[in-house]
């Protein structure tokens, strides 16, 4: 659950591209319940993830 | 809650909570735990992931993770002092 932050910093604030954003997750972060939560919605996604952090 | 619409074919999963003048348009998903504010505009197609929270009064085009928090037109993540 703590690892949720991590795997979003990732996805935001590390990579503007989220494929790599991705393999990076996979290799950095162990393996969770949420971290496979999220993985498997960014890849069954149509429409595409919300882009953007804001400060 | 009040004045909240729910269009064709949308899939709203459990314990989620709708806030005042919810708009959902056709086939969206909302996935379990999920919280729209006040205001709330989702594009059709749209999917939110669990537990996701948005923020009142914000137009969402794009599928929101699980877990995330979102707000405003663009939809942005919010900054939360652990994520920064």
């Amino acid at each position: 659950m703590d690892r949720i932050p991590d795997i979003y910093r990732f996805m935001f604030i590390k990579h503007r591209n989220i494929s790599k954003a991705i393999r990076d997750i996979q290799d950095n972060i162990p393996e969770s319940e949420e971290k496979l939560q999220i993985l498997n919605f960014i890849a069954r996604s149509e429409r595409g993830i919300m882009k953007g952090i804001r400060r | 809650m009040a004045y909240t619409h729910v269009a064709h074919d949308c899939i709203v999963g459990d314990h989620v909570i709708l806030a005042n003048n919810v708009n959902l348009a056709g086939h969206i998903t909302i996935e379990d735990h999920a919280i729209l504010g006040g205001l709330v505009a989702v594009h059709q197609f749209v999917k939110v992931g669990a537990h996701a929270m948005i923020g009142g009064g914000s137009l969402v085009m794009k599928d929101v993770p699980p877990f995330a928090k979102a707000a405003r037109d663009p939809l942005v993540m919010k900054v939360s002092t652990v994520l920064a």
